[in-house]
């Protein structure tokens, strides 16, 4: 077996390949089209540098701490070995597949419309590899629990962030990213593969969610819809303090909030649940009546937090708190209602629920709410 | 007691696991499904549980009424214990014990349950959420239940893979006594589990269904094989 390739079909097959080679063209042409249509549109470059960036570091969190929960990995991590050979296939295939799958869009976009689009591309690429070792780290370190590594991966992200937003000179800059690539294949190499299986949390003798609801167990416990919804938080916190007040930005900044994938897809990413609920009776009431609770509690809570950041930068108004009110009334029924009437059933591996385009419908729904009354002209 | 006649299941259309076939389970009995890896035992399994979807089906009686797997009144009448469960993994055996007794509306008889949670080995693991528990303790938490439930029908797909040796020894007990209550429907790998446990064995041979009686006397192991090799 070529070693290299130890995790790679967990991510890469034929068909995919196939798949996103049509899309990719196709994009490309609608690029192509855009850009003689409008020459003068010119994103900046550090703009394109950080929203690769930003892509590159949240879908590979994504993929890592979902797929290392998954038992199959464990078999992989039993073969003879060496660690280089592991760790080097495991980065390889997140690396092979955030290429394939998310960044190759942004290097079109970058490649039609930046002004130096060879710096940018190298940039893109180079950020991408250290990010995957990042994260790759930060995974390591949170399952062998030393929080320093989990801790200084996100500082040298910061870092990434910094210097592809500000420094400007490009020897510099390579030279930099040279340091941080040495330094984050250094940082995996500091682990033993065994630690990318993920281990499901350690023992709870009480959790007070227990009683109350399943979901909200799940919610506080699994480290993926944690680290989710942590970052969903700090992602409408930053954004609400760098938003103007536009119709546009706020219609994003409610849409953010109603974007957690994990949330919405508790029965969809969990084939054994929705087994058991298939078996047992009372099905249709009892599940729905349990997960519907969990939603309407998740997104009374999200909604209050955006009336609250609203209220932090002095933008409340009674429009503010109503559409909060109807977006969590909404935001519970639409999710139920795509969850229990059309559920995501065909995957192997949970990121492929997570990426499902079912995940937009909710946003898209939430952002014309909040944007509908702007362009009735009734605020 | 569950008759189904003439029926069909298959995953790709025209590729039939199991074709036209028929078989009947008697009141307060204990039914073997037996065949070789891939005949179509869990498929049948999860079919009679409303687990997959893709089948067809002549007649389904229960009791001498006509009903559909799908039916929330033949649902209330049996539990399916599957061979691998990976369900409320952050749930501990009490709180899935009482969610699925108030989802069949039971009120569990504690003595029973208690009896079945010694005669298991599984009493210090009860404060244990289920992702913690080994592969043997975990499937003790659904035949637990399975058992105090006390429907009409239980059905077991594989019920001693991971059990040790005296849990699977009291699973033989807790199967012949359960036969007071209803009917089993176990399948099982395991020839003595066969012998130990059942009436009669539903043998599942290229798609077709087939009732078997057990020679007593006779050597169980060889009776099997050759009806396997049939």
């Amino acid at each position: 077996m070529n070693k290299t390739k130890l995790f790679l079909y967990d991510f890469i097959t034929n068909q995919k390949i196939k798949k996103y080679i049509v899309v990719i063209v196709l994009f490309f042409c609608a690029a192509f089209y855009f850009h003689k249509s409008n020459p003068e549109w010119m994103p900046g470059a550090s703009a394109m540098s950080n929203i690769g960036l930003s892509i590159a570091f949240l879908t590979t969190m994504y993929s890592i701490f979902s797929y290392s929960t998954m038992d199959r990995i464990k078999a992989y991590l039993m073969l003879p070995c060496k660690k280089s050979e592991v760790f080097f296939s495991f980065v390889f295939a997140q690396y092979f597949s955030l290429l394939l799958e998310r960044m190759s869009f942004v290097i079109i976009v970058a490649a039609f419309f930046v002004k130096t689009p060879i710096t940018i591309i190298i940039y893109l690429l180079l950020s991408a590899l250290i990010t995957v070792m990042l994260d790759t780290t930060f995974l390591l370190s949170i399952n062998k629990k030393k929080p320093v590594f989990a801790t200084l991966s996100l500082a040298i992200i910061a870092g990434l962030y910094v210097l592809l937003t500000y420094s400007k000179n490009v020897i510099f800059n390579f030279s930099v990213l040279a340091v941080m690539l040495f330094i984050s294949a250094a940082f995996v190499m500091m682990f033993e593969p065994k630690h990318l299986a993920i281990k499901r949390e350690s023992k709870v003798k009480s959790n007070p969610f227990r009683r109350v609801n399943y979901f909200l167990v799940i919610l506080t416990r699994e480290k993926i819809v944690l680290v989710n919804t942590a970052a969903i938080v700090v992602v409408a916190g930053l954004f609400a303090l760098i938003s103007k007040e536009t119709p546009f930005l706020s219609g994003i900044f409610w849409s953010i909030i109603a974007v957690n994938t994990p949330v919405t897809t508790m029965f969809s990413g969990d084939k054994a649940l929705m087994r058991q609920e298939k078996m047992l009776p009372r099905h249709s009431r009892f599940m729905t009546g349990i997960y519907g609770t969990f939603l309407g509690i998740y997104f009374t809570i999200a909604n209050a937090y955006v009336v609250l950041l609203f209220a932090l930068l002095g933008r409340l108004s009674i429009y503010v708190i109503l559409t909060g009110i109807v977006l969590a009334a909404i935001e519970t029924g639409i999710s139920l209602l795509l969850e229990r009437k059309y559920p995501i059933r065909s995957w192997q591996k949970k990121q492929e629920v997570w990426r499902n385009p079912r995940k937009y419908i909710l946003p898209i729904i939430v952002f014309i709410i909040s944007f509908a009354p702007y362009l009735l002209n009734i605020t | 007691m569950l008759t189904i006649e003439q029926i069909t299941i298959w995953y790709k259309q025209g590729k039939n696991i199991i074709g036209g076939t028929s078989l009947t389970i008697d009141e307060h009995s204990v039914a073997g499904l037996l065949g070789i890896n891939g005949a179509g035992k869990s498929t049948l399994i999860n079919t009679i549980s409303d687990v997959h979807e893709k089948y067809t089906i002549e007649k389904t009686m229960f009791r001498g009424v006509t009903f559909k797997f799908t039916d929330e009144i033949f649902k209330l009448e049996r539990y399916t214990v599957f061979t691998e469960e990976q369900a409320f993994m952050y749930w501990k055996f009490d709180d899935y014990i009482k969610f699925v007794a108030k989802a069949y509306k039971k009120k569990l008889d504690t003595a029973y349950v208690d009896y079945l949670v010694e005669g298991f080995h599984f009493g210090e693991y009860k404060k244990h959420e289920l992702k913690d528990l080994s592969t043997g303790n975990r499937k003790k938490v659904f035949l637990i239940t399975g058992f105090a439930l006390r429907l009409p029908l239980l059905i077991l797909d594989e019920p001693l893979d991971g059990l040790d040796f005296s849990s699977s020894e009291f699973l033989y007990e807790a199967i012949n006594g359960y036969k007071q209550y209803g009917s089993v429907l176990m399948s099982s790998h395991i020839a003595e589990s066969f012998e130990k446990t059942c009436d009669y064995i539903l043998l599942l041979n290229n798609g077709k269904i087939e009732r078997r009686q057990i020679m007593q006397g006779a050597d169980i192991r060889t009776q099997l094989e050759e009806w396997l090799n049939e």
